[in-house]
């Protein structure tokens, strides 16, 4: 089994020390393996985006155990992270997140710029990447030029660039129509099965997790329930 | 890397054209105002050098007058009152500095007139002319400016007021002989000066530099009329001078040999005359060289310069603070890029290269625009004061290297501060 993650009683707190102090989470246990494709639903509120920010490498839990690939996240430094970040997380956003005034292109490279990949290799990557999500034809657009999906697309080709170990979605369709999220879920489940990449979906669309392997209930920062969606193996 | 930094940063410029504009003004203004003093000052440097190669380094004025302390209320000054220098000083001078002198010029002026040939049509040939009295160390002394193309200076000393010698310069051969000057020597000519006409014969010429230089001639007055001096021997013109004080002794010019030490041979001159004058005199020798009137416009240019770049400094760094306040917005208003990024896997030093190289091509681009705007007033500052041009490429690589330091400077605050930024409450940011 191979284990990309490992959660030990992950706990995050915020206005530590204040009256108003608060346990965003409050003792995770979580194993993600490799090509599982989980979904986590919840209340708003529940802690839903600060499990994933944790999970990401974006924020440091307040107390717990965390091991990505098998290494203490503990112990690393803030630059460690964002070199991990670049190599190992693929996020993608509620709020689709593309830097403004990049063509489509541009945007997908940047995660390459940060590992240090070479111009050249930069744009044939991003082409391929923008040819699977079938924004090929689009790649010289600016953000402000193309719709929601569309953005989200470039997002999720952004999310695959560097091949991470896991790609992290935090309401990847709630901005969008039914039938352009069904659009984005499609593609998560290409990835999910054609390259056999570990996905991580936030969202509060009942219908949509069960489409996913494992579905995660989140209540007041607790694991709650745990139990397999319809596309089980 | 800095590749695509130097790309989004011209993006985020282009994209807020006005502001950054604006911001910029501060380093336009500041940089064009050191350029404009600089290839200005250069250019008048280069002009003082040219001038000092063509008036010669070794020529020098020495004047009596006044002590400026002495009780003097009179405005006009009796004859015999009148500062000059005497026979005996002069001979004590020469021999005292006897390897130092190479010679010694003076000189006796006439009121201007006019020179025709004795038997031309005076309507179409004649040269305005100012006739001057001079030894033949006249022609030593100003061998830079005036020197002797043909023929030959005044034979001796001596040359008494009835030698009718004279030496034209090539701009009268022009007007009388067709600038042939061969065919002038010889040659009988009438100058009528003093209401007084009188036949002189041509003994040598000289090329008359000073009214060929550009600029130097009014341009109102036609070519054929520019006025050119004729030199007569000195005693021939005290002789004709309705001046009673003609021969006085003023001022003369001295030319040092070559090799002497101009600047302290000045001074020993000047103290020598001195002290052969009696010590209640009240009277005061001064020696003047052209080195000196180069050194003065020289420190004059230097203060103006050091107020101008003093301005232009503020200017600098009022530009500068402007840059760490634009770029203090744009991070702002950029948070949501910034966490992004972060997310992406941008380590800290990416964004804070990203912010500074935003900053410092704007600055580089201002110190750009000041440049040119700089050389352009440069350009219009040197044409209305008739110079020619130099730019001061020095002043422009300084430039550079200066706007490029603002922007490393100013930029370095708000950019560190961006790359010190929570990823989290950066993508949480709402704008
Ligand atoms: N940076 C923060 N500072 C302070 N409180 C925070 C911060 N991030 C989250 N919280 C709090 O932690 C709790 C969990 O927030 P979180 O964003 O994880 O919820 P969520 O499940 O993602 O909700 P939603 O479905 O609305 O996105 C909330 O009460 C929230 O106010
Ligand atoms: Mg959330």
């Amino acid at each position: 089994m191979d284990r990309i993650i490992h959660l030990e009683q992950i706990v995050k707190k915020f206005y530590i020390g204040t009256e108003n102090e608060l346990n965003a989470l409050d003792g995770i246990d979580l194993d993600v393996t490799r090509g599982e494709f989980t979904s986590i639903v919840g209340e708003s509120g529940s802690g839903k985006s600060t499990l994933m920010n944790i999970i990401g490498l974006l924020e440091r839990p307040t107390s717990g155990k965390y091991e990505m690939l098998g290494v203490d996240v503990e112990k690393m430094k803030d630059d460690d992270l964002a070199r991990a970040r670049s190599r190992q997380v693929g996020f993608v956003f509620q709020t689709y997140n593309l830097i403004p005034r990049m063509s489509a292109i541009k945007n997908v490279e940047v995660p390459l710029l940060y590992a240090g990949m070479p111009q050249a290799e930069r744009t044939e990557r991003a082409e391929v990447l923008l040819e699977m999500v079938g924004m090929k034809d689009r790649m010289r657009h600016q953000p402000d030029e193309l719709s929601g999906g569309q953005k989200q697309r470039v997002a999720i080709a952004r999310a695959m660039a560097n091949d991470p170990a896991v790609i992290l979605a935090d309401e990847p369709t709630g901005a969008l129509d039914s039938k352009t999220s069904r659009m984005i879920m499609d593609l998560f489940h290409q990835l999910h099965e054609e390259q056999g990449k570990t996905l991580l979906l936030i969202t509060h669309s009942q219908m949509l997790a069960e489409e996913t392997g494992r579905i995660l209930t989140l209540i007041d920062g607790k694991i709650v329930g745990e139990r397999r969606g319809n596309h089980a193996h | 890397m800095l590749i695509e930094n130097v790309r989004i940063a011209f993006a985020s410029m282009a994209a807020n054209k006005l502001r950054t504009f604006l911001t910029m003004l501060g380093i336009i203004i500041g940089i064009a105002a050191v350029i404009t003093i600089m290839t200005v000052g250069n250019s008048i440097t280069r002009q003082n050098e040219k001038d000092m190669s063509v008036f010669g380094v070794n020529t020098m004025n020495v004047y009596m007058w006044f002590r400026e302390d002495a009780q003097n209320e009179e405005v006009t000054v009796p004859g015999d009152m009148i500062p000059k220098f005497t026979q005996d000083m002069m001979t004590k001078m020469v021999n005292h500095f006897r390897d130092e002198i190479e010679a010694v010029s003076v000189t006796v002026w006439l009121d201007d007139g006019r020179a025709t040939l004795p038997d031309g049509d005076e309507e179409k040939q004649y040269a305005n002319v100012s006739v001057q009295g001079a030894n033949p160390g006249y022609f030593t002394v100003n061998k830079a400016t005036n020197p002797i193309i043909e023929g030959r200076a005044f034979s001796k000393d001596s040359l008494g007021k009835d030698d009718y010698d004279c030496v034209v310069s090539d701009r009268l051969v022009k007007n009388l002989f067709d600038g042939d000057a061969k065919k002038a020597l010889g040659k009988k000519i009438n100058i009528r000066t003093n209401k007084l006409d009188n036949a002189y014969t041509i003994v040598g010429v000289y090329k008359d530099a000073l009214s060929s230089m550009n600029g130097m001639g009014d341009p109102t007055v036609s070519e054929k009329d520019v006025t050119t001096a004729v030199m007569v021997p000195f005693q021939n013109a005290v002789s004709l001078s309705e001046d009673p004080n003609a021969s006085t002794l003023q001022n003369f010019d001295v030319s040092a040999k070559a090799g002497t030490d101009v600047m302290s041979f000045s001074t020993d001159l000047q103290s020598y005359l001195q002290s052969l004058l009696p010590e209640d005199s009240q009277y005061e020798i001064n020696v003047y060289t052209n080195q000196e009137m180069i050194e003065e416009t020289r420190k004059t240019l230097q203060q103006l310069t050091l107020a101008v770049t003093a301005i232009g400094a503020i200017a600098l760094l009022v530009g500068g603070i402007g840059v760490m306040n634009i770029m203090t917005v744009s991070i702002t208003e950029r948070t949501r890029e910034i966490g992004t990024r972060k997310a992406l896997g941008a380590p800290r030093r990416a964004i804070r290269g990203q912010f500074i190289t935003e900053a410092v091509i704007m600055s580089i681009t201002g110190g750009l625009i000041g440049t040119v705007l700089g050389v352009l007033a440069g350009f219009v500052a040197c044409h209305v004061i008739k110079m020619p041009m130099y730019v001061s490429l020095q002043s422009i690589l300084v430039s550079f290297l200066f706007s490029f330091g603002i922007g490393v400077f100013f930029g370095f605050y708000p950019a560190n501060k961006a790359s010190k930024m929570d990823p989290i409450d950066a993508l949480r940011y709402d704008s």
